[in-house]
């Protein structure tokens, strides 16, 4: 299992590198550069400007900087907000993402469990009904219009939470239960079908055969069995729910990460470019590799590193 | 109870008090709001403002170079002058100033003022404010503001000492200023952010005094007493400043709000008192205008499509003219752009005060239209004829319209592709690109016809002018005109206004009749405020002054 582990870490690291080198290449090969304004600015004052980014230096030497700076944790300074580093952006927008997606995710996975397993036990009745049909309007309506109609409501209407800002946990309600409408979804639906799959196995017939109470037999037999392919998409959502916080973020004035991520491209912020990529990749990394230990938690027969098994 | 029946009846029990909950909550919501027409000011003078469209990126004077940042900086720090709404200065730190004979030296004279934490503001504090800024090593991105010092251009590109750059603090109230040409609008340029005095011995401790509310020290009518990273800034009253009785405001709070329709909603609720485009979503602009919810005042700056002179078919000036007066611009304003703007007869936009006349460029005598406001879609059609046959087209070439990526860009583009074809005939590709890449070509003369905007760094009409000069870096249609330069020369040689408007009408003249740049109208800046709060001052150039507001009872 260490050997494992210590494996897998100088993989990711591998991957980190690849991941940065390629940005930093794509990056530069985009049209405009952090200068580029539509009131230009003289020869000699973006010259001032470059030579405090270091940006005159030729391209291989900017990238050896950068890699040395990264090699120590420092993702560089902001270009765009002067006053801020990179690690500052991370450090102060992180936990505000982080709590919001922790949220998201915590209802998403706990209420889309539940639904789908009422509606696989109830299959073709009018619970089965009511999840799948909350389903289909969490995948197919987007969060940026189901959040201003929770603004209208909640906020505006009938008074009960904050329309906007990040004062509190009431702050975090509407946007986290607004974020979660989409994995809240696709969790019910996988967890139902897979219930579904699992009910139909021999093994489950043999269990109530045997006379096992039907709690007992959907709790240790059924859901353990279903949850494994839930698991695996709960990475990648997790992430998704993290990165693709921007819009929820703007929508209710939350002073998260997401919005540095996608503003960083069009301000051609660079440090904010390669920091932002950089530390979305580790993250996502990380949450597969826990999807990985968590699998063979789950499912004793799942070896880590089979092949040593042997 | 069986598994079935337990999972019902918790659901019934889940829906049913969920209802409950609702209702009483709908209840609650139908609070009365209090309303008085009472003129009285309010005990408590805190207003909450929605000015922050994101954090402000840096509030060192040095640093700042966009809106968010300046209406701060403007608010907490006091430069020489201050300037009114319609941008015409009067003294600020400085009580008064002596100009000599030839323009080019300035003597400001201070009044005894305060930093927020006690020291004495000197004219030292200004020489060195300056000079920072001018330092290659500081890379201020608007350090060109000063380059009309002496030397200070030079020593801005790293050719020149400090010590020979024209300011100099005579003693601690007496500041002389040395230009290298005459520019009548300096004094004005010195309540421009970027010329704001820093307090050298905060500055000279601590590199970084500007990044952080508790090292910030201002002069200002106000303070900076909280900076919340991407959340929100909250200024104060600074009880050290010269003229803090006529600040009546205890407290601004600005939280940022990234998101209009959010922003609109909480102005309603009453969490705002006052905003800007911030809480105005563009396709509400017009109908919140129209409620007199929202209103536009007229800002200096014009929205235009600028010709590249270097590619066909726009070498041909009477192409170029032809292709501007099959715009019709008063059904862009009135049908298409929608928040009060006014169809451009010319370049230089309304409210421009012309200073020899004392009134504004529009307003003042001699001024004449120069584009009608609607198309002239038969005169068009013949001055494109006589310009096709100049260059010898049996056709027109293909012609591209670029601009970035913007919806309300997006709208006007395609306003103008259809006039030019139902006035002129003429098949216009449209190109929509990403802003910066949009502008890298645009910089690059890889344009034919590109959508241009452009606002004023001072206020006198020579910003809109000496853009199109030949050797201009500002200049992307690539226009030279010899009879241009030499009145945009002349104007800038003498400070006598009379003279330098005349020059600078007379180039306008010749700027309209050569067409590089079709201007299609002229801007404004719209806001919303409760009825409660009095004496915003909104300046000509689109900023915003809290200086002597204040909230009546409400």
């Amino acid at each position: 299992m260490i050997r494992y582990i210590g494996k897998r870490f100088i993989m990711m690291a591998i991957t980190l590198w690849v991941i940065a080198t390629l940005t930093f290449v794509l990056m530069n090969l985009i049209p405009g550069d952090p200068f580029t304004s539509e009131k230009k600015y003289s020869e000699e004052i973006l010259n001032n400007l470059r030579a405090e980014y270091n940006l005159n230096e030729p391209l291989p030497t900017q990238y050896v900087l950068y890699l040395k700076d990264l090699a120590q944790f420092d993702l560089g300074p902001s270009i765009k907000q002067a006053s801020r580093g990179v690690n500052d952006l991370i450090a102060e927008g992180f936990p505000v993402s982080a709590v919001l997606g922790i949220e998201a995710m915590i209802i998403a996975v706990i209420i889309g469990l539940f639904l789908g397993i009422i509606a696989s036990l109830q299959q073709n009745k009018p619970l089965d009904y009511l999840a799948m049909f909350l389903a289909v309007i969490g995948l197919s309506v987007p969060s940026f219009v189901i959040a201003p109609l929770f603004q209208k409501y909640f906020g505006v209407e009938w008074e009960l939470l904050p329309l906007a800002g990040w004062n509190g946990f009431e702050y975090t309600i509407l946007p986290a239960i607004a974020l979660s409408s989409l994995p809240l979804a696709l969790v019910t639906r996988l967890m139902r079908s897979n219930m579904l799959e699992v009910l139909g196995q021999d093994y489950i017939r043999t269990a109530r055969a045997k006379g096992l109470s039907p709690y007992f037999v959907v709790s240790r037999h059924t859901v353990r069995n279903a949850i494994l392919p839930v698991v695996t998409i709960i990475g990648p959502l997790a992430i998704g729910i993290l990165t693709g916080s921007f819009v929820i973020e703007k929508i209710f004035a939350i002073p998260g990460i997401g919005k540095h991520f996608v503003e960083s491209i069009s301000n051609r912020d660079y440090p904010v470019i390669m920091g932002m990529t950089i530390f979305y990749s580790a993250l996502l990394i990380m949450v597969n590799f826990l999807v990985d230990i968590a699998y063979s938690w789950i499912d004793p027969r799942i070896k880590l590193g089979g092949k040593e098994a042997k | 109870m069986s598994k079935s029946k337990w999972l019902k009846r918790s659901l019934a029990i889940g829906i049913a008090s969920s209802m409950i909950f609702t209702a009483a909550c709908t209840g609650g919501g139908e609070e009365s709001k209090k309303k008085s027409g009472s003129e009285e000011m309010a005990e408590e003078q805190v207003l909450t403002t929605a000015r922050l469209k994101s954090e402000p990126p840096a509030l060192d004077p040095a640093k700042a170079e966009d809106s968010s940042s300046g209406t701060i900086v403007r608010s907490v720090m006091e430069g020489l002058a201050r300037v009114d709404e319609n941008g015409i200065p009067e003294p600020g730190v400085a009580e008064k100033w002596e100009i000599s004979e030839d323009g080019k030296k300035i003597t400001f004279h201070l009044r005894d003022t305060k930093w927020s934490n006690g020291d004495a503001v000197t004219a030292g504090d200004f020489e060195y404010a300056w000079k920072r800024v001018l330092d290659p090593k500081t890379a201020a991105p608007y350090a060109y503001q000063l380059h009309y010092l002496k030397n200070g251009k030079a020593y801005n590109e790293g050719k020149g000492k400090a010590e020979d750059v024209g300011v100099k603090a005579v003693d601690d109230k007496t500041l002389e200023v040395e230009l290298e040409k005459p520019a009548p609008y300096f004094v004005s340029l010195t309540a421009f952010y970027t010329l704001m005095p820093v307090n050298k011995k905060v500055v000279e401790e601590n590199a970084k005094w500007g990044t952080e509310a508790d090292s910030y020290v201002s002069n200002g009518p106000f303070v900076l007493d909280t900076w919340e990273h991407d959340k929100k800034v909250v200024l104060k009253k600074n009880d050290n400043y010269y003229g803090k009785d006529r600040v009546k405001l205890d407290q601004i709070n600005m939280p940022v709000v990234p998101d209009e329709q959010t922003g609109l909603q909480q102005f309603d609720t009453g969490e705002f008192d006052e905003g800007d485009k911030t809480i105005i979503p563009a396709d509400l602009a017009d109908k919140l205008i129209k409620e007199e919810k929202a209103v536009a005042s007229p800002i200096i700056g014009t929205y235009a499509y600028e010709f590249n002179v270097e590619k066909e078919p726009f070498t041909n000036s009477k192409i170029r003219k032809a292709f501007s007066m099959a715009i019709d611009r008063k059904s862009i304003v009135e049908n298409v752009s929608l928040s009060g703007e006014k169809p451009a007869t010319g370049w230089i936009p309304w409210e421009m005060p012309d200073v020899h006349a004392e009134k504004p460029w529009l307003e003042s005598g001699d001024y004449k239209p120069f584009i009608s406001e609607t198309a002239q879609a038969e005169d068009a059609k013949k001055l494109l004829e006589e310009g096709m046959k100049e260059e010898g087209y049996k056709e027109l070439p293909d012609v591209t319209l670029s601009y970035n990526t913007s919806d309300g860009h997006k709208k006007i583009a395609e306003a103008v592709q259809q006039m030019l074809k139902k006035n002129l005939g003429v098949d216009v590709k449209l190109k929509n690109s990403e802003w910066k890449v949009f502008l890298e070509e645009k910089g690059n003369g890889d344009f034919q016809m590109a959508r241009f905007g452009w606002l004023p760094d001072y206020i006198d009409p020579m910003t809109f002018m000496d853009m199109y000069e030949t050797d201009s870096g500002q200049n992307d249609p690539s226009f030279s005109n010899k009879e241009y330069d030499k009145l945009i020369k002349e104007a800038k040689s003498t400070i006598d206004q009379e003279v330098r408007m005349e020059a600078m009408r007379k180039a306008e003249q010749v700027l309209m009749d050569e067409m590089p740049v079709a201007p299609v109208y002229f801007y404004t800046e719209s806001h919303m405020s409760k009825d409660y709060v009095k004496d915003v001052v909104y300046t000509v150039d689109g900023q915003v002054d809290f200086s002597e507001a204040y909230i009546t009872k409400h």
